[in-house]
C-alpha cells in the first residue's frame, strides 16, 4: 500500500463534507476581521475621548439605542458590535456545519452539531430572559 | 462588580500597557500551545486591579478571538480534526456554560475563591506540560464503539516525517468527561481549556499531539462563547477592558504562531515553567489578601 492509497482510505473512513473546511475557515476569518475592525474603531474612539479602562460610564454596555450610538461615535457601541460579531461567529460555524453534515446525509454528526447549537442558543435565551 | 483602574488621567498609558501585555500573553500562549488565557487573568487581576469576574469575562473573549484566528488557518490546512472537535464540543459547550453560571451565581460574591481556584489549575498546567511533547500514537488501542460508530478515526500529514500518520481513536467517554471538566474550568476561570483538552485527546483518545492542539484551539471558540454569553448577560463584560485585551491577545497569538519556528521547544517550555509559578504565586498572594 502506498501513501496515496492510505489517504484515500482515510477519506472514506472519516468523511468531512468536502466544502466544510474551506467554508468554515473563511467564515471564522471573516468574523474575526469584521469584529476586529469594530474593536479597533472602538479602541481608537476610547483613546480619542480619554476613556479609561475602568470608566464606569462606559463599562457595562450601551448608554442608548445601538444605531444612534454608532452614528454618534460612542466607542462602547462599536466594541459592543464587535463583541456580538465575535460571539456570533462560532455559532454561525456550528449552523453551517450542521447544514453541511445534514446535506451529506451524516445523521449522527447532524445531531451532534444541532445539540451544540441548542446549548448555545439556550444560553442566549436564558440570558435574555434572566 | 469591583473597582477597576481609575479612568481619565492615565487612560492612554493604561490602555497601551494592557494592549502590550495582552499581546505578550497571546504570543507566549500560542508559542507554548496553550492560549493566552492562562496569563491574561493574572495580568488583569494583579497588575490592573480588575475584579476577577470582569477579568475572567474579558479573558474568555480574548480566548475566543485567538481561537478564531488559529482555527481559520488550521482547519483549512487539514490539521484540525473537525469530527473529533465537534464531537467533544458537545461536552465543552455544556461545561463552559456550567462554569460561567457557577461563577456568576454561587461565586458572584466570592471573588477570592475564584482567584484561589486559579492557583491549582496553573500548577496542574505546569505538571501536564512536560507530557505534551510525545508524538507517539498507539497503533492498536482498545476498540471504542462510539469512535467506530461516529467514524472518529483519522490521519494527518506529518510534514517533518513526510508521511501520513493514521490514528485510531479510543477512550471517547473519558475524552468527553475530561473535556467537559475542561469546559467548566474555562467558564469559571477564563482560560481556554487547551490545558486539559490536549492531554485528554492525546493521552486518552490516542490523537496525535499536533492534531490535538489544533483541534483544541478549534473547540475553544464554542466553549468560550458559551461562557462569554453568560458573563455578557450578567453585566460582567466591561467594554473598555475587552477591546484592548481581545485585540492584543489575538494579534499577539498570530505573531506567536509566525515566530514559533524561531524558538526551540525546550527553551519555550523552560520559560513557561518558570513563568507559571510566578503567575500562580501572585494569584495566591492576591487571593489571600496579602497583595493589593
Amino acid at each position: 500500500m502506498n501513501a496515496e492509497a492510505g489517504r484515500v482510505a482515510r477519506r472514506e473512513e472519516s468523511p468531512v463534507p468536502p466544502a466544510l473546511r474551506g467554508v468554515v475557515s473563511r467564515l471564522l476569518l471573516a468574523g474575526l476581521l469584521l469584529a476586529g475592525g469594530f474593536f479597533v474603531l472602538g479602541l481608537l474612539l476610547y483613546l480619542a475621548q480619554g476613556v479609561g479602562l475602568g470608566d464606569p460610564d462606559h463599562a457595562m454596555g450601551l448608554s442608548g439605542p445601538l444605531l444612534p450610538s454608532l452614528a454618534a461615535g460612542a466607542p462602547s457601541a462599536f466594541v459592543y458590535v464587535g463583541l456580538v460579531v465575535l460571539i456570533a461567529t462560532p455559532i454561525a460555524r456550528v449552523v453551517v456545519s450542521a447544514g453541511l453534515f445534514s446535506t451529506a446525509g451524516d445523521r449522527p454528526f447532524t445531531v451532534l452539531t444541532l445539540f451544540v447549537l441548542l446549548v448555545l442558543v439556550a444560553t442566549i435565551v436564558v440570558g435574555v430572559l434572566a | 462588580v469591583g473597582p477597576i483602574l481609575p479612568g481619565a488621567e492615565g487612560a492612554l498609558a493604561d490602555v497601551l500597557l494592557l494592549l502590550f501585555l495582552s499581546a505578550m500573553a497571546g504570543a507566549f500562549g500560542s508559542l507554548v500551545g496553550l492560549g493566552g488565557g492562562l496569563f491574561i487573568v493574572p495580568i488583569l487581576v494583579v497588575l490592573f486591579d480588575v475584579d476577577i469576574h470582569l477579568a475572567v469575562a474579558a479573558s474568555l473573549v480574548a480566548v475566543l478571538g485567538t481561537s478564531l484566528g488559529s482555527a481559520s488557518t488550521s482547519v483549512e490546512e487539514g490539521l484540525t480534526d473537525v469530527r473529533i472537535g465537534m464531537f467533544l464540543e458537545t461536552a465543552t459547550a455544556v461545561g463552559g456554560l456550567l462554569g460561567a453560571v457557577i461563577a456568576v451565581t454561587i461565586l458572584a460574591q466570592q471573588g477570592q475563591v475564584l482567584i484561589l481556584a486559579f492557583v491549582p489549575v496553573v500548577l496542574v498546567a505546569a505538571l501536564l506540560m512536560p507530557r505534551l511533547h510525545r508524538e507517539d500514537v498507539r497503533p492498536d488501542p482498545p476498540p471504542d464503539a462510539w469512535a467506530d460508530r461516529l467514524k472518529l478515526h483519522g490521519s494527518y500529514y506529518n510534514v517533518r516525517q513526510d508521511r501520513e500518520i493514521e490514528y485510531k481513536v479510543t477512550g471517547t467517554k473519558a475524552g468527553l468527561l475530561l473535556t467537559g471538566i475542561s469546559g467548566v474550568g474555562s467558564g469559571l476561570l477564563g482560560i481556554g481549556g487547551g490545558l486539559f483538552n490536549v492531554p485528554a485527546m492525546h493521552a486518552f483518545m490516542n490523537v496525535p499531539i499536533r492534531v490535538a492542539a489544533t483541534t483544541s484551539s478549534f473547540m475553544i471558540g464554542v466553549t468560550a462563547v458559551a461562557g462569554a454569553v453568560v458573563y455578557l448577560f450578567a453585566g460582567d463584560l466591561s467594554l473598555p477592558l475587552v477591546a484592548p485585551v481581545v485585540l492584543g491577545a489575538t494579534v499577539g497569538s498570530h505573531l506567536g504562531v509566525l515566530a514559533q519556528p524561531k524558538f526551540r521547544a525546550v527553551t519555550l517550555r523552560t520559560i513557561f515553567l518558570a513563568v507559571l509559578p510566578i503567575a500562580a504565586g501572585l494569584m495566591l498572594l492576591r487571593g489571600l489578601g496579602v497583595l493589593g
